[in-house]
């Protein structure tokens, strides 16, 4: 038999009364305190799981309860009588630092896998499945607000532009996957030379970009890898996926408005940036297979990738810290990729 | 804090008995579990974690004890993740009907606010005895709806009003037993708080420019000398301008943070009492502030490890400031008659549970 002392509170005021529980072999369990004298069947009593040294509560008959810190006497009554439990087992997973580890190297592994691998695949795979519709929705409104801000209307002749133009349609026209292409051209003096795309299939080049290319190919390379961001959606993996990542974010730390909700905000930009890099390279592979497929040179795409980083002192040769915040990968890889493949 | 007279008042403290080691275990097979069977052990993550944060919450050698059931919790979080699924798909497709989802869950906040009390304090017991909130929806109505427009439309002015007003209807729905909670605050109170809470931001954002300023010149001195003071130190006064703000702008709000809830904590709990008890507390706003930012750096280059560290040295501040004036002792509570609330309610409602942060 066990002995162990408790608080007993009868449920209908907060007054505390010490007993004496007594748990003997036979399942009797007997409590005994100054004008207590009770006696219980252990299968009767509720015995709360037992969650590091919390006090324990033993629920009576009648809504009375005792409470008691002697945890390890409970456990030791409750194995005596086969009555331990699935809550027996997660005490013992939490309470046994080899299991811990187990735990711990297992959640590191998961969660590394899951935002390396997992969610990249299932936000392809849902962003396949869903109608090119929802592409449209995401991106209007862009343009519009970029006009408001960033961009002047174009100063090309409209001579250029009708080359372009052409080129384009040629590049887009037997894609046929449900998005509606078109090249539009502005002018921006804080922008600089640049191309974007648009999740509908509209892709902007500014006129900057126009003027620091020496071959018309080399804007054909850089239109390439922006019809490449179209084709494999990456505006709706960018969305899915960041919020799989704030969603295994919220799970983990257990809360949605988390105090530490500044901390969780560098992972989830580190992951934001990852995936950011992986697009930019998906959509080079795009550029570089349509290249090689209409025989263009891949040295056009390098030399204007190099042109444009300089404007922004680009010139680092490795990969430093700071460019794992970084939206692209590292320009001279890039460049490396594109001249290297060339021979 | 208001004595009464003829029972001796003693003054007993709150212990926190947790401990960062012990409660890392629990949270990291926490996560396991629920990572392992894809969310639905989250619910008793959630009791596990609660009871371990209550049960070692110790008033004059009684813990406080959570007594949720995670299947009510589980329902409500499955029929949360519904509707939030149904919000996301509808606002793909649909914008506008996305804006009139949640137009009707602004109506709805009370009513939830409401519900979300009503659980936790329902589940929480101390010596037995059950705590709880009473419905008062039209005064919730006014509490959540009313006066935030208010405190808007008067671009903050009302606010500190709005937070008395918010404090107190929490504070007089709730009831240990059958014996309900009173709140004494003036609005005035409230008001000093917000005006020192000003004051304290000014001062920092002076002591933040002049040692952005400092510091600017020094680098720039540093790293070129004469010619560069003359010639780049535009450049470099403008990057290093850049960059000072992004690290010093997260620090204010969060010392201004800090500040307010250090001060209103404290003048809650100063004036709330329980029938003849009452109670005070005398968090320091730099403590508060230091905790946070040690905390913030210590799970970042942790990378996410020292989080039960941090909660754990978190609850231990909290909770050891708090002490209650107990007129004569606590034996004298008697509970109060319960009725029933619906398990739905229930489980939703939790996930909107909101941190009262007492």
């Amino acid at each position: 038999m066990r002995e162990i002392g408790a608080g007993y509170y009868d449920g209908r005021t907060s007054r505390r009364t010490e007993v004496r529980v007594v748990f003997y072999r036979s399942g009797e369990v007997r409590l005994a305190g100054p004008d207590i004298e009770q006696t219980f069947r252990l299968k009767d009593l509720t015995i709360s799981p037992r969650v590091g040294n919390t006090p324990r509560t033993i629920e009576l008959s009648g809504g009375a309860k005792c409470e008691t810190l002697d945890n390890d006497a409970v456990d030791a009554v409750l194995k005596e009588q086969g009555a331990a439990g699935a809550h027996g087992l997660v005490h013992r997973l939490e309470s046994r630092w080899r299991y811990v580890a187990v735990a711990l190297i297992f959640t590191v592994a998961f969660v590394w896998g899951f935002v390396t691998y997992g969610i990249p695949s299932l936000a392809r795979q849902v962003a396949f499945a869903v109608p090119p519709e929802v592409d449209d929705a995401l991106g209007s409104g862009t343009l519009q607000a970029m006009d408001e801000v960033f961009f002047a209307e174009s100063q090309l002749d409209a001579v250029t532009r009708e080359r372009f133009v052409k080129r384009f349609t040629t590049m887009t026209q037997g894609l046929d996957d449900g998005h509606a292409y078109q090249l539009e051209f502005r002018a921006s003096e804080e922008i600089g030379a640049n191309a974007f795309a648009l999740p509908s299939g509209i892709i902007v080049v500014t006129d900057e970009l126009v003027q620091i290319a020496e071959d018309d190919d080399e804007v054909v390379g850089v239109l390439a890898h922006e019809i490449g961001h179209v084709v494999h959606r990456h505006g709706l993996r960018t969305v899915l996926q960041d919020s799989a990542v704030a969603l295994l974010l919220a799970v983990m730390t257990g809360d949605i408005a988390s105090s530490s909700s500044l901390a969780a905000a560098l992972p989830a930009a580190l992951a934001h940036a990852k995936y950011s890099r992986e697009f930019e390279t998906e959509a080079d592979d795009y550029a570089w297979h349509y290249m090689r497929e209409h025989n263009i040179p891949a040295e056009h795409f390098a030399a204007i990738l190099t042109r444009m980083g300089e404007g922004e002192g680009d010139e680092e040769q490795e990969a430093g810290i700071e460019d794992y915040l970084s939206s692209h990968p590292v320009t001279a890889e890039r460049v490396k990729r594109f001249t290297a493949e060339a021979d | 804090m208001d004595t009464r007279l003829g029972s001796a008042v003693s003054i007993k403290s709150l212990q926190f008995t947790g401990k960062a080691g012990e409660y890392f275990k629990i949270w990291i097979v926490n996560i396991l579990l629920t990572i392992v069977t894809l969310g639905i052990y989250s619910a008793w993550a959630k009791v596990r974690t609660n009871r371990y944060f209550y049960g070692n919450t110790i008033l004059d050698n009684a813990g406080f004890e959570y007594l949720a059931n995670p299947v009510s919790i589980l329902k409500g979080r499955l029929i949360a993740t519904a509707f939030f699924i149904i919000y996301a798909v509808v606002g793909q497709f649909m914008p506008l009907a996305q804006i009139g989802f949640s137009l009707v869950l602004l109506l709805l906040l009370p009513w939830l606010v409401v519900q979300a009390m009503v659980f936790r304090t329902r589940n929480t017991s101390y010596r037995n005895i059950r705590f709880g909130f009473q419905r008062r929806f039209g005064q919730a109505a006014m509490v959540f709806i009313v006066l935030p427009i208010l405190a808007g439309i008067t671009l903050g002015l009302a606010y500190p009003y709005f937070q008395r007003r918010r404090h107190q209807f929490m504070m007089e729905s709730a009831s240990y037993g059958n014996t309900r909670f009173e709140f004494a605050a003036s609005t005035g109170s409230f008001y000093t708080i917000y005006l020192a809470a000003v004051g304290v931001t000014l001062v920092s954002l002076v002591v933040v420019a002049l040692v952005a300023a400092i510091a600017a010149g020094i680098a720039v001195a540093l790293l070129g000398g004469e010619a560069a003071l003359q010639q780049g130190a535009n450049e470099q006064f403008g990057a290093i301008g850049a960059v000072m703000p992004m690290i010093f702008m997260p620090l204010i709000y969060l010392a201004l943070f800090a500040f307010v809830k250090a001060k209103t904590t404290n003048l809650v709990w100063n004036e709330l009492t329980l029938g003849p008890h009452g109670f005070t507390s005398e968090l320091k706003f730099m403590k508060l502030f230091w905790l946070y930012i040690s905390n913030t750096f210590a799970i970042i280059l942790s990378l996410g490890l020292l989080v039960p560290w941090a909660k754990v040295r978190m609850a231990r501040y909290r909770v050891e400031h708090i002490r209650v004036c107990v007129a004569g002792d606590l034996d004298g509570f008697i509970a109060a008659e319960q009725a029933n609330v619906t398990s739905t309610a229930e489980g939703v409602s939790d996930v909107f549970d909101i941190d009262i942060g007492l």
